[in-house]
C-alpha cells in the first residue's frame, strides 16, 4: 500500500519549453554514466595513466611556450586513444540499447519529444562524459603549460592552445556517434559494448590489410583518420600517398553516417511494437 | 438529470453524465492506414465523447494503430484525426502534451526505481526537477506505490508494474487519457484497484480511451463504449443505451402447469418474435420482441386465458458481451 494513498490531485505547475525537456535527457545519461563504477574506475585510471604524466612532466621540464609538436604527440598518443576507445564504449552501450531491450521508447515518443531532440539528447550526455576524459584534461595541461612557459610568445602559445581545444573536441565527439549507432543494433548492452570496441578494431585491421594496395585504405580506421586530422591541424606534414580530402570526407561521414543509421532506427522503433 | 442519478453514477464509479454532453475529445473521420497488403484502419470514423470511453476489439483490430494514430507517431493514408480540435500530424507536441498514454507491453525502464522513472518522464512532460520530483512522488501514493518506489523495476510485480505504468501517464496531469489493457496480468483485487483508480481519475474531469479486451471491465466503468473490427467501427454508442439492447424486447418469466405454459407459448407467437425460451419444472423464461407496450400488446389476458402466473417481466438488458457478440454477428452478415 501506498505511505499515503490520495484521490487524483490536479498538477498546477507550468510546462517548460521543449529544448528544456532534451537537457533532462542529457542530464540523466550524464548523472547515470557518472555513478557507474566501471566508467569511474576508467575515467580516474585514464586520466592519471594518459594526462597526469604529460601534466607533470609539463610542469617539470622548463619550457620557453606552448608547442604544438608536443600537444600532437600528446594527442595522439597510443594510451589515450586506447582508454578513449575503452570508454566510448562503456558509454555509449547503454545509449539506444536499453531503450530497445526495455521497449521504453514508447515512453519517450508519447511525450512532447522529436526523434532528434532523443538522439541529440543522449549524445550531449554522452559527450559530456567522454568530455571529462577526452577534452578537459587536455585543455587543463595546455593552460598549465601556458601559465609555466618561459618565453613571452603568449599568442603563439594561446593559438596552439586553440588548436588543442578542437583536437579534443573532435576526438571527445567522433566516437559517440558511432558508440550510438553500435547501440542501436542491439537490445544488450554488452553486446554493445564488444561491437563498439571491436568496430574500431576490425576497422582499423581492414584498412591495414588493404593499404598494401592503396595508402588511402589507412583512412577506413578511424583512428588513422583522426590522427592524420591532428597532423593536419597542428601543421605537421601527412604522408604524401594520403589523400587530404579524403581525410575529411572519412571524417564527416563518421560523424553524419553514424547519426543518419540512428535517427532510421529509432524512427523504426519508436512505432514498433 | 437528478441529484440521486448523478450519485448512483459516482457509485459505480461512473463520470457524471454532464461530462457526456460537452464536446468530444476525439473526432476520427474516414481515416484509412494501410501498412503494405494489411489495411490496419477501413475509413474509420467515430466521435470520442468526454468520460470513459472503451475502445473494444479482437487483437488486430486496430486499435493500437489508432492510438498511435492519434499520439502521431503514424501519419495516416487519408482521413483526419482531431484531439481536442489539434491535428496530431501538425500540433505534434501539443496534442502530445495533452496527452498520457500507458501502453500494453511491458516498457519501463528495469534498471531505474519508480521516483526516477516518474520523475524523468514528468520531466520529458515539460516539468521542471523540482515540480516533478513531489508530482511523482504524489502520484505514486496516489496509485498505492509505498516504500516500494525506491527499488529497481526489474524487481516488482506485475501488478506494480501496471501501476507504476499508469502513473507515468498520469505524472502530468494530461487532460486525456490512452489506456492500453490497464489490467493486464493482474490480479482480481488488483484488477478492481485499478478500474477504481481510472474511475477517480475520471471523475477528476479527464477523458479516457480504455482500451480493453476485458468487456466486463468496461461495463463497469465505461460510459461510452466504440466497437472496432478489421479497421472499420462496427458499433458504438453510450453503454447504457447499448445494454439496454433492441426496443421492445422483454424477458418473461412465468409459472404454471406444463400444458398451460404451452399454451402460453403458442399464443405468445401471435404477439411477436420470441427469441430464447427455457421450460424447466412448471417454469418458463422467455425473451420476446413485443409491438407495443406490454399491457397493450395483450399478453397479460394471454396469461389469464392459459391459467399461468408471470413472475417477471422486464426489459431485456444486455451484457457488453452481448452487444459484442451480436454487433460481430451484424457485421459479417454486413461482409465487414
Amino acid at each position: 500500500m501506498g505511505i499515503n494513498p490520495i484521490e487524483y490531485q490536479p498538477w498546477t505547475g507550468e510546462r517548460v519549453g521543449y529544448s528544456a525537456r532534451v537537457f533532462a535527457i542529457t542530464e540523466t545519461i550524464f548523472r547515470e554514466r557518472l555513478k557507474s563504477k566501471g566508467i569511474l574506475a576508467l575515467l580516474i585510471i585514464g586520466t592519471i595513466l594518459a594526462h597526469m604524466f604529460t601534466l607533470m612532466m609539463g610542469i617539470m621540464i622548463p619550457h620557453e611556450a606552448l608547442e604544438s609538436e608536443m600537444m600532437r604527440s600528446y594527442l595522439k598518443s597510443e594510451l589515450f586513444l586506447l582508454f578513449t576507445i575503452f570508454l566510448a564504449s562503456l558509454v555509449c552501450a547503454g545509449l539506444v540499447s536499453e531503450d530497445l531491450g526495455s521497449n521504453s521508447f514508447v515512453l519517450y515518443f508519447s511525450r512532447p519529444l522529436k526523434t532528434e531532440s532523443y538522439i541529440i539528447g543522449k549524445m550531449a550526455g554522452a559527450i559530456g562524459i567522454m568530455g571529462l576524459y577526452c577534452f578537459l584534461p587536455p585543455l587543463l595541461i595546455g593552460i598549465v603549460m601556458v601559465g609555466t612557459q618561459t618565453g613571452s610568445d603568449y599568442l603563439g602559445s594561446l593559438a596552439v592552445l586553440g588548436i588543442t581545444m578542437v583536437a579534443a573536441a573532435l576526438i571527445t565527439v567522433l566516437f559517440v556517434p558511432m558508440g550510438m549507432m553500435i547501440s542501436s543494433f542491439t537490445k544488450r548492452r554488452t553486446y554493445a559494448a564488444v561491437g563498439i570496441f571491436m568496430m574500431f578494431f576490425s576497422m582499423t585491421l581492414i584498412g591495414g590489410i588493404f593499404s598494401t594496395f592503396d595508402a588511402n585504405w589507412q583512412l577506413a580506421s578511424p583512428i588513422n583518420s583522426l590522427f592524420y586530422t591532428f597532423d593536419l591541424l597542428f601543421g605537421a606534414s601527412i604522408p604524401e600517398n594520403i589523400n587530404g580530402w579524403g581525410i575529411g570526407i572519412i571524417m564527416a561521414c563518421l560523424l553524419i553516417i553514424p547519426m543518419i543509421v540512428v535517427y532510421i532506427r529509432v524512427n523504426f522503433k519508436a512505432v514498433g511494437k | 438529470m437528478t441529484i440521486d442519478m448523478v450519485q448512483a453514477d459516482v457509485k459505480v464509479g461512473k463520470t457524471p453524465n454532464k461530462a457526456n454532453t460537452s464536446k468530444p475529445t476525439m473526432v476520427v473521420r474516414d481515416v484509412t492506414m494501410r501498412f503494405g497488403s494489411v489495411t490496419a484502419l477501413n475509413d474509420f470514423s467515430a466521435e470520442f465523447p468526454h468520460g470513459i470511453v472503451g475502445l473494444l476489439g479482437p487483437n488486430g483490430a486496430g486499435k493500437s494503430t489508432l492510438i498511435k494514430s492519434a499520439l502521431g507517431l503514424l501519419r495516416p493514408g487519408s482521413g483526419t484525426i482531431r484531439i481536442k480540435g489539434m491535428d496530431p500530424s501538425k500540433d505534434m507536441m501539443a496534442v502530445r502534451d495533452a496527452i498520457g498514454y500507458m501502453p500494453e507491453h511491458d516498457c519501463l525502464i528495469p534498471t531505474k526505481n519508480a521516483v526516477q522513472l516518474v520523475s524523468y518522464l514528468g520531466q520529458l512532460s515539460g516539468m521542471t526537477s523540482k515540480d516533478s520530483k513531489r508530482r511523482c512522488h504524489e502520484v505514486l501514493d496516489f496509485v498505492n506505490i509505498g516504500e516500494e518506489r525506491y527499488r529497481e523495476i526489474s524487481s516488482y510485480s506485475t501488478g506494480m508494474l501496471q501501476r507504476i505504468k499508469l502513473a507515468q501517464a498520469i505524472v502530468h496531469d494530461p487532460e486525456i487519457l490512452f489506456l492500453d489493457e490497464p489490467t493486464n496480468g493482474m490480479d482480481p483485487q488488483g484488477r478492481d484497484d485499478m478500474l477504481d483508480l481510472i474511475s477517480k481519475i475520471a471523475r477528476s474531469g479527464k477523458s479516457v480511451l480504455l482500451s480493453s479486451h476485458i468487456l466486463d471491465e468496461v461495463e463497469q466503468i465505461a460510459d461510452h463504449a466504440i466497437i472496432i473490427s478489421n479497421g472499420a467501427l462496427i458499433k458504438e454508442g453510450d453503454i447504457r443505451s447499448l445494454l439496454l439492447g433492441e426496443e421492445g424486447l422483454y424477458r418473461v418469466i412465468s409459472r404454471g402447469e406444463k400444458e398451460a405454459l404451452a399454451t402460453f407459448q403458442k399464443g405468445l407467437k401471435g404477439l411477436g418474435k420470441i427469441h430464447t425460451c427455457e421450460t424447466m419444472e412448471g417454469s418458463m423464461t422467455l425473451v420476446i420482441k413485443l409491438e407495443g407496450s406490454p399491457s397493450d400488446s395483450g399478453l397479460f389476458h394471454l396469461a389469464a386465458e392459459a391459467g399461468i402466473q408471470i413472475r417477471a417481466l422486464k426489459p431485456e438488458k444486455l451484457s457488453l458481451e452481448d452487444v459484442f457478440v451480436n454487433a460481430f454477428e451484424g457485421s459479417e452478415k454486413n461482409g465487414n
